[in-house]
């Protein structure tokens, strides 16, 4: 999967598979406004865990305390996006 | 002088290869049938024993927390259904219930091996970023006292005993013995295993299971019989409540039978092997009936541990009969593992359950597959066909690795 020139409804398609696979839940149950901890009950167990699987999906590395700043999907969202632009960025600068 | 407070059992659930409940798995252990079959749930290639008892048809999703069943063994979630059917049983929790005076302590034998092995394997193959953190809490014995402590709002005592194929029986009497002092009304109590295909490989390799009815599984099992060539592991659960008698009576809760005695000795001998002349055995016998203050002419059934190996079935025998002298002849045995097989952690409080069926229905279970006597193993074996007795009290034996043995008295309530 080609992730660098990713739209942001790209990602949040694939943040939205993701979670739901990860918390057995169906995805209408996962919107861009979801809250992590509120809305969809991410203990701090499961936050390490989706931060490893997004790692997995997007080839991006999220340190634990970037993960745990992140209180919404939309923020998730947008924390790959700026990380996927960096990381186009940098390889267009190796090219 | 104080009088010892009395324990009782209110409630009992299993999930096993006869089934996914205690009422289905103890209709079918009186029909006859064998649990035993080709492994399919577990990846066993190559293994020279391809076969066991497995749990069939279960979703460990409809146990536990959903979004936490891939990353745990089927031990949990076979020891959640096994508990959630005893409470249901019992009723304790009808009516609220004082949780702070609730304790659980039910155990398995080897923990979430699989889990383990998992996280060993992406340690390798992706790196050590990405090991699970929930390698640790599904990976721990103790987890299955704690989840079910969770799920209930349990809050009395909640610990776990590890004794090896011992482990269930030994729970039972740790939590006789903590409502006995006080520390708990009631305990949740018992054992839960599940496969891994290491540990069978292991078993293989120690000679401990029989490696010659992949062919014939349900022939496999056979205590006492002189074709026996070793155990068939299985995998389930057993839970049962244990309740002061006076806080069930006063909530006019059903009563099983009542637990009157625990004796827990060691062989102190060997790793694997028991004592030659099952010592450890006849003094968790002994000890057993001194804690109850009953004589071995007063037991009408003892369900054996006999698993069905050339050397455990003999010794059990040869302990069975120094304990109890002339009665030995008089005294119904069986070997339920012949139907069920192994399922070592949980084994004990499967066999405490069977043994309180056969108090409370009157009816004594059968041994399968005896067709040809071993004549070392002399005893009184109940064979082909459950017998109807009404007996009063019943023993139960279970014998670990380690040297672990362990051994429980039950009363017929009003006995």
């Amino acid at each position: 999967m080609n992730t660098n020139s990713m739209s942001d409804d790209e990602i949040f398609a694939i943040v939205r598979t993701s979670f739901a696979k990860l918390l057995s839940l169906p995805e209408e149950n996962i919107s861009i406004d979801s809250r992590l901890n509120e809305d969809l009950n991410v203990d701090s167990m499961f936050l390490i865990e989706s931060a490893m699987v997004l790692e997995d999906k997007f080839e991006i590395e999220i340190l634990e305390d970037v993960m745990q700043k992140l209180l919404t999907i939309r923020q998730v969202v947008e924390f790959i996006s700026e990380k996927l632009t960096a990381k186009s960025k940098k390889l267009a600068t190796i090219k | 002088m104080t009088t010892k407070r009395r324990v009782v059992v209110t409630g009992m659930g299993a999930v096993t290869p006869l089934g996914n409940s205690l009422k289905q798995t103890w209709q079918r252990l009186l029909e006859g049938v064998s649990g035993i079959g080709a492994l399919v749930h577990y990846d066993v290639t190559g293994l020279a024993c391809q076969i066991g008892g497995e749990v069939r048809d279960f979703r460990p999703e409809e146990w536990v927390v959903p979004r936490e069943a891939p990353y745990m063994d089927r031990g949990l979630p076979f020891a959640c259904a096994a508990a959630k059917e005893a409470l249901d049983d019992s009723g304790l929790l009808e009516n609220g219930g004082d949780r702070r005076r609730i304790g659980c302590n039910v155990s398995t034998a080897l923990g979430g091996l699989n889990i383990l092995t998992k996280a060993h394997d992406i340690r390798q193959q992706k790196g050590p970023r990405f090991v699970s953190p929930l390698a640790v809490p599904f990976t721990i014995t103790n987890m299955i006292c704690g989840y079910i402590s969770i799920q209930h709002g349990l809050t009395g005592p909640t610990h776990c005993i590890v004794s090896a194929c011992a482990t269930s029986t030994d729970a039972i009497g740790d939590a006789m013995m903590l409502i006995q002092t006080g520390r708990a009304d009631a305990v949740v109590t018992g054992g839960t295993e599940n496969f891994n295909p290491a540990i069978l490989a292991s078993f293989i390799s120690a000679r401990a299971v029989t490696l010659t009815h992949n062919d014939d599984p349900t022939q496999a099992s056979c205590p006492f019989d002189h074709k026996r060539d070793g155990f068939v592991k299985s995998e389930g659960a057993a839970v049962l409540v244990l309740e002061e008698r006076e806080h069930a009576k006063a909530r006019g809760a059903k009563i099983y039978g009542e637990v009157l005695g625990y004796g827990a000795a060691s062989d102190a001998h060997h790793l694997s092997a028991p004592h030659p002349d099952g010592e450890g055995a006849k003094m968790a016998m002994r000890i057993a009936f001194e804690d109850a203050a009953l004589h071995p002419d007063q037991i009408g059934y003892i369900n054996a541990h006999a698993t069905s190996t050339p050397i455990g079935d003999v010794v059990e025998c040869k302990a069975i009969r120094a304990v109890f002298g002339e009665q030995t002849d008089r005294v119904y045995v069986s070997s339920t593992k012949s139907s069920i097989g192994h399922m070592l952690g949980a084994a004990g409080a499967i066999e405490a359950a069977f043994s309180l069926l056969a108090l409370h229905e009157g009816i004594l279970p059968q041994t399968i597959n005896l067709h040809n006597r071993d004549p070392q193993c002399d005893l009184n074996i109940i064979t082909d066909t459950p017998v109807k007795a009404q007996v009063e009290f019943v023993l139960s034996n279970s014998f670990g690795f380690g040297g672990h043995c362990a051994s429980l008295i039950f009363g017929r309530e009003g006995a």
